[in-house]
């Protein structure tokens, strides 16, 4: 509840800039800008990697919102929108729809996280970051997404043209892909 | 069992923010420039020339009276070569082609004042459009010769005629607009060496 009325009244906040930018003001646009240019930066940067590209994306991402945002409704929060725009941008850079997303099986799902706490606790997020920056496309993007992007199995299955059932099962392997190295990393470490 | 791993990501992913490389802030506004910049000129050419279409419309109308109104009048006269001018149709027709040729010499006068580089490339377009236009009516003389008098090959030409004034009108508005937007910015920057919210102007490129 009180949630809702929070994000009621950065609804509001924000509304004030977005009618401002319908009217092409540079100033309101500015304003955005600055509030998510952080956030959309950093969901481009964990994509593609390259902080150049990301930069570019960045402000493509933003062109593309100001010279659409007559057709942005405000049902969902500016954030949440830009955030997408720029998804769908660092997905195109990437090529990654084509990527192969198996499912697993629909028996094998676990419906229980394993208690690996252990092996990734030692780790700054950092560290866990760079992890998951080594592991393939396909599980980086999916881990990205789910992890850092807070994104659901629906959310992520509709970005990525995939079931909501693949992305969980993608979502699983890749997590465990990434513990199985974190905990290779400690054993090392160890040694 | 929860997973721990999201909720970890939950809790510290402000850890994890980078920044990007300094002077985005500014590379992104002048990116903004050259889209918005781009935008009004399509915008206010497409307005131009909406409104001259309108123009034209109403004058090729207008003229189509008088022509049917003088046809009955006059007499055509005889042509001499193998080629007709509106001249050589009727009395009137010589005053409208005048009229015409007065006013595209007007005009292209008008375009030539203009000695810097943006205004040669666009006085130079000026010229290839009225050449290409000059070789349809050259066309349209000879068929005139063949066929004398025929209206519709009279009106093709005054339509000829108007769209060289439209063409010229849009590229000198075309023009102003680019001028327009050089004084405004210079002004500017005069004002506003660095700009109160930070701005870092940048000159106009054509």
């Amino acid at each position: 509840m009180s949630r809702d009325l929070f994000s009621e009244k950065v609804k509001d906040i924000h509304q004030d800039l977005i009618d401002r930018c319908k009217l092409n003001d540079r100033i309101a646009q500015m304003k955005l800008y600055d509030l998510y240019y952080r956030a959309v930066y950093n969901s481009i940067l964990r994509m593609v990697k390259d902080p150049m590209e990301a930069e570019d994306l960045m402000q493509d991402a933003f062109l593309s919102a100001f010279s659409s945002i007559t057709s942005f409704r405000s049902e969902s929060s500016f954030g949440t929108w830009i955030k997408r725009i720029a998804i769908n941008k660092s997905l195109n850079a990437l090529q990654k729809r084509s990527l192969d997303y198996l499912d697993i099986p629909e028996g094998n799902i676990p419906e229980q996280f394993d208690n690996d706490e252990g092996s990734y606790s030692k780790f700054s997020m950092n560290e866990i970051c760079d992890e998951i920056d080594r592991l393939p496309e396909g599980y980086r993007v999916v881990l990205n997404l789910h992890l850092i992007e807070g994104m659901d199995h629906d959310e992520i299955g509709q970005i990525l043209d995939i079931k909501p059932v693949t992305s969980r099962s993608q979502y699983l392997r890749a997590r465990k892909k990434l513990v199985m190295n974190l905990k290779l990393k400690n054993h090392a470490r160890q040694a | 069992m929860q997973d721990k791993l999201k909720e970890r990501f939950e809790k510290e992913e402000h850890n994890i923010a980078q920044e990007p490389e300094m002077g985005h802030r500014n590379r992104f506004m002048d990116r903004l420039d050259d889209e918005m910049n781009h935008k009004s000129e399509g915008l206010q050419l497409n307005i131009s020339y909406q409104f001259m279409r309108s123009a034209a419309a109403v004058a090729i109308l207008v003229t189509s009276i008088a022509f049917a109104w003088f046809w009955d009048q006059s007499s055509v006269n005889t042509p001499t070569n193998n080629t007709m001018t509106l001249a050589d149709v009727s009395e009137k027709y010589k005053e409208v082609e005048f009229f015409y040729q007065d006013q595209m010499a007007e005009k292209l006068g008008e375009l030539k004042t203009e000695d810097n580089e943006v205004g040669n490339l666009v006085y130079k377009e000026a010229i290839d459009k009225m050449d290409q236009l000059e070789v349809n009516y050259t066309r349209l003389e000879k068929d005139l010769a063949l066929n004398p008098g025929n209206s519709r090959i009279v009106f093709a030409m005054i339509k000829n005629y108007q769209l060289r004034i439209t063409v010229l009108e849009t590229l000198l508005q075309k023009l102003n607009i680019k001028e327009t937007q050089k004084t405004e910015e210079n002004e500017k920057a005069n004002l506003y060496p660095i700009s109160p919210i930070g701005i870092h102007l940048t000159p106009f490129t054509a």
